[in-house]
């Protein structure tokens, strides 16, 4: 009976280990670290405008050079640029109005910091909304959401076509951890 | 196993304690053999006090297997959560497409709505 009982001890050890890398992976080392993410929304044209020039400031020059040898949009244009901070494993949600009186959220549930060098950051349910407010309703007129893995020097665009008809929202987002 | 007396086979021997317990085996025997007609009482099934000490090992060891079947369900429970969490039901989560870029810097991701794909 004894024999028996280590035995079943010893399962129930086994099993509650299978939780640790679980719990390792979600609690890596940096629990303490900080996530500054830096947002740039950028619209791609479908249709030339009445400035041709691209207007995007020089930060995201080679991510526009990149862009562009990907899309066919004829230009693109910096709508706006959000900041947001929140902890290892924590959520953020930073929201605001645009120049065109639309509204944006911009939000993720989750962001885990890897402790490898550089970085990789996994931003849980990240999540964009632009809507416009019509006098009776609320009209959507972009929606990103995705789960995303961003590595801390890079530069990570999540382009969605069909905004605003023709047109594409990007999304550059650039990771900073703050140790 | 030989008498000691005699030497012979136990029971087969002309000696006094062979016939002693010729006489023995035989009335066994027939004993036996009258009870060959007898009618057996009905079975009673005694339930052993060992019983319940088995029911809560049997217990113990479905709850050790259930707790290591847990992790692998809360995974499947986990994997929907990667959908988009808009709130609007039936919506899909839209095909995630990488992009490889000459700059190592810069990476994209094309999403396109089941809509669109279609």
């Amino acid at each position: 009976m004894k024999r028996l009982l280590c035995i079943l001890t010893a399962l129930a050890g086994l099993a509650s280990a299978q939780d640790k890398p679980l719990a390792l992976v979600l609690s890596p080392p940096n629990a303490t670290a900080n996530l500054e993410l830096t947002v740039y929304l950028v619209s791609g044209f479908a249709e030339a405008q009445a400035t041709a020039r691209d207007e995007v400031p020089q930060d995201l020059a080679a991510t526009l050079q990149q862009l562009r040898g990907v899309f066919a949009y004829k230009s693109y244009k910096l709508i706006d640029a959000v900041t947001l901070r929140g902890r290892n494993n924590g959520g953020s949600e930073v929201a605001g109005e645009l120049p065109d009186y639309s509204h944006y959220d911009f939000k993720y549930v989750r962001a885990r910091i890897s402790s490898e060098t550089p970085h990789l950051v996994r931003l849980d349910s990240l999540r964009l909304e632009i809507t416009r407010r019509h006098t009776d309703r609320l009209e959507t007129v972009a929606l990103v959401s995705t789960d995303l893995d961003v590595r801390e020097g890079q530069k990570t665009v999540v382009g969605k076509s069909a905004v605003n008809g023709k047109d594409a929202m990007f999304l550059v987002i650039v990771p900073k951890v703050v140790e | 196993m030989t008498c000691p007396v005699c030497k012979a086979i136990e029971g087969r021997g002309e000696c006094a304690e062979c016939r002693a317990l010729a006489g023995e085996l035989r009335a066994n025997a027939e004993a036996l053999s009258a009870l060959r007609h007898e009618e057996l009482p009905p079975l009673v099934v005694s339930v052993s006090r060992r019983a319940p000490v088995y029911s809560w090992v049997a217990a113990a060891a479905a709850a050790v297997l259930l707790a290591m079947a847990l992790p692998s369900l809360r995974q499947v429970a986990i994997a929907p959560k990667h959908g988009p969490q808009s709130g609007r039901a039936g919506k899909s989560e839209p095909l995630k497409i990488k992009m490889l870029t000459p700059d190592p810097d810069v990476v994209i991701y094309w999403l396109i709505d089941s809509k669109e794909g279609e």
